[in-house]
């Protein structure tokens, strides 16, 4: 069996040293399970909110949609990573159930281009943004009256400091 | 030189170079026994051809999307014009996307969820 963990020195570096089952940690042959000399992805919150709607008709008729979380304050700026779900059958033209990686995007993406390749050709915003170290915001637009759909935000709140 | 690694009997801290493993704040450790590890569940990748798409069944359960990071062979990032995906919950599919105008393996990586 080899030898998986290591607390102290591995090749001048101190810390802490998992290798993978089967794999020795000694070893420069594979990444490590952990690895104390680079930093880790740590979660400080995460969840789903329905993010609430109503029609604005101006100018021009859209949906506005929006979500405010407050978190615990860790003393600084974390990394956040948001994005939606859309819950309707028909939210326009938002696919059910499903969410966009690295996250949903529409018409203000690149000088006003309308991007076809994205089924949701409707929406033409979302964004999320940190308004201050405990509170995180999220907005959504949608062309056309649209204050009565589904629309989720999911996030996750990192421990670690941007 | 700073401690790097602290063992106690209900601790177990590792920092970042500079920082005391036993006192320092945590923004600046790597690893401590309360933390929420953003651990990968299930990862692979395809070949997905320029302007098409390959559909993916992911093995395990999630109530909702996961976290999902997507990486390209290209070394583009992923977006509008250059690749992305759709994953939908039910049949956990996740459906990469080609955008671009040349073929490029497609990395996806997905998170373990975790209620907090």
């Amino acid at each position: 069996m080899p030898k998986r963990l290591i607390i102290g020195d591995r090749q001048g570096q101190s810390g802490i040293y998992i290798s993978h089952p089967g794999s020795d940690v000694d070893s420069n042959d594979q990444s490590l399970l952990l690895d104390s000399r680079y930093d880790m992805l740590r979660i400080h919150a995460t969840g789903t909110v329905r993010m609430s709607g109503y029609t604005y008709s101006g100018t021009k008729t859209v949906g506005i949609y929006w979500a405010t979380i407050t978190f615990p304050n860790l003393g600084y700026t974390p990394w956040v990573w948001g994005s939606c779900v859309f819950r309707n059958a028909e939210a326009h033209d938002l696919p059910q159930n499903s969410a966009y990686y690295p996250q949903p995007w529409g018409i203000s993406t690149r000088s006003g281009t309308r991007w076809t390749d994205f089924p949701a050709s409707k929406l033409t915003y979302f964004g999320y943004w940190l308004e201050n170290n405990t509170t995180l915001r999220a907005k959504l637009s949608l062309d056309g009256a649209g204050g009565g759909f589904y629309i989720d935000f999911q996030y996750i709140i990192f421990e670690n400091k941007r | 030189m700073s401690r790097r690694v602290f063992l106690s009997v209900d601790k177990l801290r590792v920092s970042k170079p500079g920082f005391d493993a036993a006192t320092t704040a945590v923004e600046n450790l790597i690893f401590h026994e309360g933390m929420l590890p953003v651990a990968p569940f299930e990862s692979g990748s395809a070949t997905v051809a320029a302007g098409g798409s390959v559909s993916i069944s992911l093995t395990r359960g999630y109530v909702d999307p996961p976290f999902i990071v997507l990486k390209s062979s290209l070394n583009l990032t992923p977006g509008p014009g250059h690749y992305y995906a759709r994953f939908t919950t039910g049949g956990a599919t996740l459906v990469l996307l080609n955008k671009w105008t040349a073929s490029m393996v497609i990395s996806y990586f997905v998170f373990r969820q975790f209620a907090v």
